[in-house]
C-alpha cells in the first residue's frame, strides 16, 4: 500500500499548481497577444506555415510596390506617346490642308504650326518622370533627343530598354528606346518623326516658289511617312497598354494571392480568441481548486484530534 | 525483582519509542531525511516455578526505512531531468536569437530584398542606392548581432559548464569524506544513519549535475560511478577539469587521466551536448546561410558596373592565408572552380572594350601566379600587399577595367580580312555558355547595296547560329539580332567573300568565383555572420553600386538578380533561398526547444512520481508518527503501573511479615 506522507503530498500538489500556472500563463499570453504561436517553440508546425505564408506576403507586397511603380512610369509613356501621336495626326491634317492651300497666308501660317508641334513632339520625346528620360531606354538620365542649331533631332539615348522583372509574363520595356518610337523604317529607309515634320514645314514654305509638279509628290510622300509614323506610333501605344493591362492583371491576382496567404496565416498563427478565453477559464479556476485542495490538506490531521 | 526489571525494559523501550517518534516528526520537512524505525525484541523468558515467564522487552535496533532500488531509479531520473533542463536553457536562448514574432534578423533580410526589388524600378536613383546600403548594413548588423548572441549564449553555458564542475567536485569531496566517516562509524559497529541520510541527499545533487551512480551491490554501497562508469571514488575524491584537445574543443577530463569524459545524463551532459554542441550548430547553419547569401550576392555584384563606369584602381577585402600556396587552400569558406576569368579593359579615349580571360586553376595557382597573369593584361598590373594580403587591380591612364564579361566593342577580323565595312558586336548575351564566336562571310560584296551580301554565324562549337543579309535589303548601321541577346551590325563598305572574323561571348565572366573570394568589387566584405558588413567604399559612394552590367542608370540587370534571390534557390543551402533557410533554421530551434520541453515534463513527471514513491516508503507520516507516539506513551503509562501495582504486591507481602 503507498503511504501518503505529508511532505509528498504537498510536493505533488505543488508541482499540479506550477503546471496550472504554466498552462494559465500561456492561455493568458495568448489572449492579451492575439497569437497563438507566441514562440518558434509554440508550435513549430504552425510556425512554418505562418513563416512560409508571411515570406509569400512579403514578397507579393513588394513586387506589388514595384508593380505600382512600373505603372506610374508607363502610364506616364503610354499618356505621352498618345500625345504625340494626336500631335501627328494634327500634323497629317496639315499636310492635307498644306496641299490643297494656294493662299501663302495660309501656308506661312500652317508651317507656323508646324514647327510648335515639332517643338512640342520634341518636348514628348523628352519628357521625364521623376527625373527618369521616359523614351531614353537605360540611359534615363539624360534627354534622349538632342537638336542641333541647324535643327536637325539626334537620338542620344541608349539603344536598350530598360526592362521590368518578369512580372510581366515577357520582359516589359518600361523604359523604351526613344528611337523605335519615334522612328520607323520602309525597307532600308528610316522615317524619322522629326525629319518628316521638318521637311514637310520646308516643303510648305518653299511651296510658293515650287511648281506642283515638284511639292505634289513632296507632300504625297509626307503623308505616306506621316501615316506609316502614326501607325508606328499607335503599335508602340497597343504595347504600353497591353503592359499596363499586364500590370493590373497581376496586381489583381497578388492581390487575391495575399488575401489567401493572410487567412493560411492567421490560421496558423492567431489565437482562436473564444477558445483561448475558454482555456483561460479552465485554467484559472483549476488553479484555484489546486490551491483550495492544498489548504484543506492537514485537516483531517490526527494533530487536530489529540487536543 | 522480576516483576520491576520486565516493567523497566518496557519504560525503557518506551523512552527509546518516543525519541524515535519525536524525531521523525522533527524530521518530517528535512530534505533527504528516511524516516527511522524502532525494532523491539522480545527478552528471553527466565523459568520460574517450572514455568518459563518472559522478561520483558528489548529495543534492537533503530533502522532507515530505504527502497534502494526507488532511490536508484529516482538519481536516474534526477540525472536525466537535469540534462534535459540544461539543453532546454539553452535552446531556449536559441530560439530567442531567432524568434521572427518579435522581429530581428529575418525581417531585416526580407527588407534588404525588399528594397533590392524597389532599386529595379529605380536602378540610378542615389537616394534608392542609399536605402539599398542602408537597409543592407541593417540586415549585416542583425546578422553581426545574432553571432554575437550565440557567442554570448556559448560563453555562458561555458563559464555554466566551469560553475558546475566546481560544484561537482565539491560534491565529490564531501561524499568521498562522508564515506570515511561511514565507514569508520561501521567498523565501530554503529550504523551512522545521519550520516548515510547526508550522503544519499549530496548523491541526489551529484546525479542531477551528472550521471554520478551507486551500483545496486549487496556487498558494497560507497562506490560511486561517474561518466558511464569511466571513473569511480569511494574515501578518495577525484576532481574532474575542463581542458582544450588538440582540436580545439573543450572537454572534461579527470585529474590524472587523459581520456575525456562523456556524461550520458546530468547537467554537465545537457550543457556539453544539448548546450555547446546545439550553439556550435546554430553559429555553423547561420554562418552557413549568412555566407551563402553574401557568396551569392557578391558574386552578381562583381559582374556589375557602378554608375560612373569601369574603375582604374580596385583593391580586394578578402585576404588569403598566404600568397604563396594554392588558392583552394588559402582561401576559406569561399569554394572556387577551376575555369576561365574574363576581364573587359575600355579604352576611355575611343570607347573600345576589349575583353581578355585568364585561366584558373584553384587547386595549382597561387595567388602571386593571378597576380602574374593578370599583370601580363595589356594596360593592366596587380599587386598583393604583403601585409595584408590583399590583391589590388590597376589601369594605365585612360583605360579602365570591369568584370562585367558580355562583349566586346568590335570583332576581331582574322588574318588577310580584306573587308573596309567595320562590323560591331552589342547586346546582352544570355546563354550560360563563354566562348568565342565566328562570323564568316559567305558572300562578300558593299554592304547594303549590293544583292545577297550575306555572312553565317557559328559559335566555338561550330553550331550556326544565324544567317544575317547584309546587301540591298540592309541599312548599314542597323543591328541585327543573331542570337542569345547578341546583335551585330556593319558600317557600310565591303566584305570579301570566306573573310571571317571573331569575338568573344561571355555571359558568365567569373567561372572561377574568383572576384567574390578575394573581395574584388564585392557587395560585402567578412565571410561569416559575425563581421559581414557593406563594404566601406560602396556605403561612401553608392555611385560604385553596381545595379547593372553598364553604367547607364536605367540598366537593372544585375539590380533584377540581385532582388530575385530573394526567393532563388542556392544549391548550398540544399535549394532554399536563404530566407527560407533562415525560416527553417527557427523552426528546427522552435521544434527542438518544444521536444526538450516535451522531456523536461516527461523527466520532471517521472521524478514526481518516484519521489512519491520513495517518500511513501522514507517519507515521514505525522499521523502516523503521532499515532506511534500514542503507542510508546501508553507502553509508558501501562509499565508504570505495573510497577506500581508490583509495588503494592510487594507491601502486602511486608505487611505479613510484620
Amino acid at each position: 500500500m503507498i503511504r501518503a506522507t505529508d511532505l509528498s503530498t504537498i510536493g505533488v500538489t505543488l508541482e499540479h499548481l506550477r503546471r496550472q500556472s504554466v498552462q494559465f500563463a500561456r492561455a493568458q499570453e495568448q489572449v492579451s497577444s492575439g497569437r497563438r504561436v507566441n514562440r518558434p517553440s509554440d508550435d513549430p508546425a504552425a510556425l512554418r506555415i505562418g513563416l512560409r505564408e508571411t515570406r509569400r506576403i512579403e514578397s507579393l507586397d513588394a513586387r506589388t510596390q514595384v508593380l505600382d511603380q512600373l505603372r506610374s512610369t508607363l502610364s506616364h509613356t503610354e499618356t505621352s506617346t498618345r500625345a504625340a501621336h494626336s500631335l501627328l495626326v494634327r500634323v497629317r491634317e496639315i499636310a492635307l490642308s498644306a496641299r490643297q492651300s494656294t493662299e501663302p497666308a495660309e501656308r506661312h501660317v500652317l508651317a507656323q504650326e508646324l514647327g510648335t508641334l515639332r517643338e512640342r513632339l520634341i518636348s514628348i520625346a523628352n519628357s521625364r518622370n521623376g527625373g527618369v528620360a521616359l523614351y531614353g531606354g537605360t540611359a534615363s538620365d539624360r534627354l534622349p533627343f538632342e537638336t542641333a542649331p541647324d535643327g536637325t533631332v539626334t537620338y542620344v539615348g541608349s539603344e536598350e530598354p530598360m526592362v521590368a522583372s518578369s512580372e510581366l509574363g515577357d520582359q516589359s520595356a518600361v523604359l523604351p528606346v526613344g528611337r523605335d518610337v519615334f522612328q520607323t523604317t520602309a525597307g532600308t529607309d528610316v522615317i524619322d518623326t522629326f525629319a518628316v515634320i521638318a521637311d514637310l514645314r520646308s516643303t510648305l514654305e518653299g511651296a510658293a516658289s515650287q511648281p506642283a509638279t515638284v511639292t505634289d509628290p513632296q507632300f504625297a510622300q509626307a503623308l505616306d511617312d506621316l501615316e506609316q509614323l502614326g501607325d508606328h506610333l499607335l503599335e508602340s501605344i497597343g504595347t504600353q497598354a497591353l503592359a499596363l493591362e499586364q500590370i493590373e492583371s497581376a496586381q489583381s491576382r497578388f492581390s487575391d494571392l495575399k488575401l489567401e496567404s493572410e487567412t493560411l496565416r492567421s490560421q496558423a498563427l492567431s489565437a482562436d480568441l473564444p477558445q483561448s478565453i475558454v482555456a483561460l477559464q479552465q485554467a484559472q479556476t483549476q488553479t484555484q481548486f489546486t490551491m483550495a485542495a492544498l489548504s484543506k490538506l492537514f485537516d483531517t490531521s490526527l494533530l487536530n484530534f489529540l487536543s | 525483582m522480576l516483576s520491576f526489571d520486565t516493567s523497566l525494559t518496557a519504560l525503557r523501550a518506551a523512552q527509546i519509542g518516543l525519541r524515535v517518534a519525536a524525531n521523525n516528526q522533527a524530521n518530517a520537512a528535512t530534505p533527504g531525511y528516511h524516516r527511522q524505525r524502532l525494532h523491539l525484541g522480545e527478552r528471553a523468558a527466565t523459568p520460574v516455578h517450572g514455568v518459563a515467564v518472559g522478561t520483558g522487552v528489548n529495543a534492537l535496533r533503530i533502522d532507515r526505512s530505504v527502497s534502494a532500488l526507488t532511490q536508484y531509479s529516482l538519481n536516474q531520473s534526477i540525472s536525466q531531468q537535469g540534462a534535459q533542463e540544461a539543453s532546454l536553457e539553452t535552446l531556449r536562448a536559441v530560439e530567442g536569437v531567432f524568434d521572427p514574432l518579435s522581429g530581428g534578423l529575418t525581417d531585416r533580410v526580407s527588407q534588404f530584398f525588399h528594397q533590392l526589388d524597389q532599386w529595379t524600378v529605380n536602378p540610378g536613383d542615389l537616394t534608392q542606392r542609399r536605402a539599398v546600403l542602408q537597409a543592407a548594413r541593417q540586415m549585416t548588423g542583425a546578422f553581426n548581432q545574432a553571432a554575437d548572441r550565440l557567442d554570448t549564449i556559448q560563453t555562458s553555458v561555458h563559464q555554466e559548464i566551469a560553475g558546475t564542475l566546481r560544484e561537482v567536485n565539491g560534491l565529490i569531496q564531501q561524499v568521498a569524506e562522508l564515506n570515511g566517516e561511514i565507514s569508520t562509524s561501521r567498523g565501530s559497529g554503529q550504523e551512522p544513519l545521519d550520516l548515510l541520510d547526508r550522503r544519499d541527499a549530496l548523491l541526489e545533487q551529484l546525479a542531477g549535475l551528472t550521471d554520478a551512480r551507486v551500483p545496486l551491490r549487496a556487498d558494497v554501497d560507497d562506490v560511486v560511478t561517474l561518466a558511464s562508469g569511466a571513473v569511480s571514488f569511494s574515501t578518495q575524491p577525484i576532481a574532474l577539469v575542463l581542458s582544450t584537445n588538440a582540436l580545439g574543443e573543450r572537454e572534461i577530463t579527470w585529474k590524472g587521466g587523459t581520456t575525456a569524459l562523456e556524461f550520458a545524463s546530468g547537467r554537465l551532459a545537457g550543457l556539453l551536448q544539448g548546450g555547446i554542441d546545439r550553439v556550435d550548430a546554430a553559429r555553423g547553419q547561420l554562418d552557413t546561410i549568412t555566407r551563402t547569401l553574401a557568396q551569392a550576392v557578391d558574386q552578381m555584384h562583381s559582374a556589375g558596373v557602378g554608375l560612373s563606369g569601369p574603375v582604374q584602381q580596385l583593391t580586394g577585402v578578402r585576404a588569403v592565408t598566404a600568397v604563396d600556396a594554392p588558392l583552394n587552400q588559402v582561401i576559406e569558406h569561399w569554394p572556387l572552380t577551376a575555369g576561365r576569368v574574363t576581364i573587359a579593359v575600355t579604352a576611355a579615349a575611343t570607347g573600345e572594350r576589349q575583353l581578355y580571360a585568364i585561366d584558373v586553376d584553384p587547386a595549382r595557382d597561387t595567388l602571386e601566379d593571378i597576380a602574374t597573369q593578370l599583370s601580363g593584361i595589356s594596360q593592366v598590373s596587380a599587386t598583393i600587399d604583403p601585409r595584408t594580403r590583399l590583391l589590388s587591380l590597376a589601369t594605365a591612364p585612360g583605360f579602365a577595367v570591369d568584370f562585367a564579361g558580355g562583349l566586346p566593342t568590335v570583332m576581331t577580323p582574322s588574318a588577310g580580312w580584306t573587308g573596309t565595312a567595320a562590323g560591331h558586336v552589342s547586346g546582352r548575351p544570355t546563354g550560360s555558355v563563354n566562348g568565342e564566336w565566328t562570323l564568316t562571310v559567305v558572300q562578300g560584296g558593299r554592304v547594303g547595296v549590293d544583292a545577297d551580301v550575306r555572312a553565317e554565324v557559328h559559335d566555338a562549337s561550330g553550331t550556326l547560329l544565324g544567317t544575317v543579309q547584309l546587301g540591298s535589303s540592309y541599312l548599314p548601321g542597323k543591328p541585327i539580332v543573331i542570337a542569345q541577346g547578341v546583335e551585330l551590325r556593319f558600317d557600310a563598305g565591303t566584305l570579301g567573300t570566306g573573310e571571317t572574323s571573331t569575338w568573344d561571348v561571355i555571359p558568365t565572366p567569373d567561372e572561377v568565383g574568383l572576384w567574390p573570394a578575394l573581395g574584388l568589387r564585392s557587395f560585402f566584405q567578412g565571410d561569416s555572420a559575425g563581421n559581414l558588413a557593406v563594404r566601406d567604399d560602396l556605403w561612401n559612394d553608392p555611385r560604385q553600386l553596381a545595379a547593372g552590367t553598364t553604367a547607364r542608370p536605367g540598366d537593372n540587370s544585375i539590380a533584377r538578380r540581385l532582388a530575385a534571390l530573394r526567393d532563388a534557390g542556392l544549391p548550398e543551402l540544399r535549394g532554399q533561398s536563404a530566407t527560407v533557410a533562415l525560416d527553417g533554421l527557427t523552426v528546427e530551434v522552435g521544434a527542438e526547444t518544444a521536444a526538450a520541453s516535451w522531456s523536461v515534463d516527461q523527466a520532471t513527471a517521472l521524478s514526481t512520481s518516484l519521489r512519491q514513491q520513495r517518500d511513501s516508503v522514507s517519507g515521514v507520516d505525522l499521523n502516523e508518527e503521532l499515532a506511534n507516539m500514542l503507542t510508546y506513551q501508553r507502553m509508558f503509562q501501562a509499565a508504570s503501573r505495573f510497577l506500581r501495582a508490583a509495588d503494592e504486591n510487594l507491601q502486602e507481602l511486608m505487611t505479613l511479615v510484620r
